[in-house]
């Protein structure tokens, strides 16, 4: 039987998308001092205005939804499906106020994009975008990356209970430390240590490649804030092609590869357990994995003669298919030169690896290296099985971090994950190929939306239909929460309506 | 005969002299490859050097493209795109590579001679009265809920 | 009890320098392998025409 939800359940709701509000609308304060600095006058008032909304709203829905009642499953995976929908919707606001977004739908499409860290734009002049505009575009991917969930509670939340229950839904199923606040908290720590390192490197590498030093500072910095939360976001229209540094290159490759490590991995490597790097399941599969890409991206580009010699082909190739792979979306091509030059084998690949994405608790997008991992465990074990005895027992072992022994339920879970995934990615198709798209192109920009890459073969641009710009909105923001947590707002949903 | 030959070749001439698109560079990049092409568009951001020779990026409303040239060719633009500035408009006439093999791989032009269309200016960004309105009364607005939001336990 | 929480700091610091320094390894040794395969196939093709 149905429980339908009571007033105190879409309180607790209401309150916690409330205080998501609220830190969202703080943050607004860092490109509110941006535009300051850089004497930006339409900006700062860009941010004034939607940093006021945003906060207004937050402390209107804390006050009005206040209450004691303690928060459960079902209210932690709405809140985390809903928070991304509604800091979107508010954070959108500043770009549509900005005018460099054709419409509000345009703006949302770019809030979403940078939040969800998949990084298709369609901002229409980038190259001529204040400075103030470009870090909250870039800062959002940051905030999404840390998970908006994770921020707000370490924040404005006594621990307990009830933090977990918002973590787990936001898709990211494993706790690192007991404490929901010491995970959160620790999460921000080692990814503040990152920041000071990765940007100093970034901005250094910058400088020595021509640019001014405050402009090498912004950019080193806005490129790590895209680039280790695997969101793609770039300053400006070439991507990292405006900075023709192999350099820079090399460094992002570095950063963005971190960026896929689950953030176990960085606390237990951090904390002195550096074998984890060789033992663990999902960092040997990625490897295994980058490689059988590149194996046929190579393949692809030398049958093609795309490029004239090991070195450029290796840089471009490269650096395109981990971009893929870590669901990144950075790039050093136009995608129209993707599209007509590499071919189908190398875009399969590309596509392939852009489905599997990285790892687990990181800010990566796909199906995830440990799912993988999981299934083919799965069915070495099932055919083992076939060749033993019918009483004999089989335990299956894997390694993430500590010893696990495979169980059904764990292998159904990544198996169902696994299944939607694929499933949205061939509806993504379908509806592209209904808008007039060709089913190939439709299909890579399907895969890139769904998994979080942010990679274009050209149909996402600012001229897109409207109801395709929805549907890849629904899939960005349906992949990044992993489903689980809008299988609940979809619970919680049936049960307001049918429930008693 | 010979007034006609001329006029052919003037009207050849002109026709060559018109720009192409990015666009067009870019999916035709093949076809252009290692031909003496004519681009025009707004160069954006910085300018930035290699040895004795830079890398300018120039838009042209629809794509950037990476201009590869010596210093005195760049010297023609002085001013760079951005927020507060449009910059110059250049024409820039020089050899397109596909997949330049001295640049790894990238999609440049090596240019031999960059000419000044037009020069950039720098763009009035006048503040908009109803946003101010706006900010202070949401700005009352959250102060008041946020005293009341700091009473909750 | 300072020292012993000084001499703890200064081992945390040590570990998180050592274990970054460990973690940025595995981004080199991709790379590495990657750039391996690619001058393989670029050989083994270019004899194979």
């Amino acid at each position: 039987m149905l429980i339908k939800p009571r007033l105190e359940d879409h309180k607790i709701v209401g309150f916690y998308l409330g205080t998501v509000l609220v830190g969202l609308g703080a943050a607004m304060g860092i490109p509110l001092l941006t535009a300051l600095c850089f004497r930006e006058w339409n900006p700062l008032l860009d941010y004034s205005l939607s940093g006021a909304i945003t906060l207004s709203l937050g402390f209107a829905l804390r006050l009005s939804c206040f209450t004691k009642k303690e928060i459960g499953w079902l209210h932690g995976l709405t809140v985390a499906a809903l928070s991304w929908l509604v800091a979107a919707l508010m954070a959108a606001l500043p770009l549509y106020f900005s005018g460099g977004f054709g419409s509000y739908l345009d703006a949302l499409f770019e809030a979403m994009n940078a939040l969800a860290t998949a990084g298709f734009s369609l901002v229409r002049d980038l190259d001529h975008l204040a400075v103030a505009h470009n870090m909250w575009r870039h800062l959002l991917m940051l905030l999404g990356g840390q998970g908006i969930v994770v921020i707000a509670l370490s924040m404005l939340v006594r621990a307990g209970a009830g933090g977990f229950k918002l973590y787990a839904g936001e898709g990211r199923d494993e706790r690192i430390l007991p404490n929901i606040l010491h995970t959160a908290r620790f999460i921000c720590l080692i990814s503040s240590l990152f920041l000071v390192l990765g940007t100093a490197v970034l901005a250094l590498i910058l400088w020595s490649e021509g640019l001014p030093p405050v402009k090498a500072l912004l950019h080193g910095l806005w490129l790590f804030m895209a680039g280790f939360h695997t969101g793609g976001f770039t300053p400006q229209t070439q991507s990292i092609l405006y900075y023709h540094s192999w350099r820079l290159e090399l460094a992002l490759l570095g950063l963005i590869i971190l960026g896929i490590f689950n953030f176990h991995l960085h606390y237990a490597v951090l904390s002195g357990d550096k074998k984890e790097l060789r033992r663990n399941i999902e960092l040997n599969i990625f490897f295994l994995s980058v490689l059988l890409g590149a194996f046929l991206v190579f393949w692809a580009l030398i049958q093609r003669q795309v490029y004239p010699g090991l070195l450029a082909m290796f840089r471009k190739g490269s650096f395109l298919l981990i971009s893929a792979h870590t669901s990144t979306g950075y790039t050093t091509l136009y995608p129209a030169q993707l599209f007509r030059e590499w071919g189908q084998l190398a875009l399969l690949a590309l596509m392939t690896a852009m489905s599997l994405g990285g790892s687990v608790c990181s800010t990566a997008g796909g199906i995830k290296i440990l799912r993988l991992g999981l299934i083919g465990k799965a069915l070495r074990q099932d055919v083992q099985r076939l060749l033993l005895p019918d009483n004999a027992v089989l335990a299956e072992k894997y390694h993430h971090i500590k010893d696990a022994f495979l169980n059904d339920k764990i292998v159904r879970g990544a198996a169902l994950i696994t299944l939607l995934y694929l499933a949205v990615f061939l509806l993504g198709a379908v509806a592209g190929v209904c808008y007039g798209y060709p089913f190939f192109a439709a299909l890579f920009e399907s895969i890139s939306a769904t998994s979080n890459t942010g990679l274009s073969c050209g149909i996402i641009n600012p001229a897109l239909p409207a109801g395709l710009k929805i549907i890849y909105l629904l899939q960005i923001w349906a992949g990044r929460l992993e489903f689980i947590a809008i299988f609940g707002l979809l619970a919680y949903g049936w049960s307001c309506w049918r429930g008693k | 005969m010979r007034y006609l030959s001329v006029l052919f070749f003037l009207l050849g001439a002109l026709a060559a002299a018109e720009p192409i698109g990015s666009a067009e560079l870019i999916v035709q990049a093949a076809k252009y490859d290692g031909r003496r092409v004519v681009y025009q568009g707004e160069v954006i951001g910085d300018i930035l050097p290699r040895g004795d020779k830079v890398w300018l990026n120039v838009h042209d409303g629809q794509n950037a493209l990476g201009i590869f040239t010596t210093r005195s060719a760049a010297a023609q633009s002085k001013t760079a795109g951005s927020y507060r500035q449009r910059g110059d408009i250049v024409r820039v006439s020089g050899v397109l590579h596909r997949a330049c093999a001295a640049h790894g791989g990238d999609l440049d032009i090596h240019a031999e001679k960059i000419e000044l269309i037009a020069a950039g200016f720098p763009l009035a960004r006048p503040a908009a009265k109803w946003k101010i309105v706006l900010a202070l009364l949401f700005a009352a607005l959250t102060f008041s809920l946020g005293r009341l939001n700091s009473r909750l336990k | 009890m300072a020292k012993r929480r000084a001499a703890s700091g200064w081992r945390t610091l040590w570990l998180g320098c050592t274990g970054l320094l460990a973690e940025l390894l595995y981004p080199l040794a991709l790379l590495a392998g990657v750039f391996l395969l690619a001058a393989a196939l670029t050989l083994v093709l270019s004899h194979a025409h």
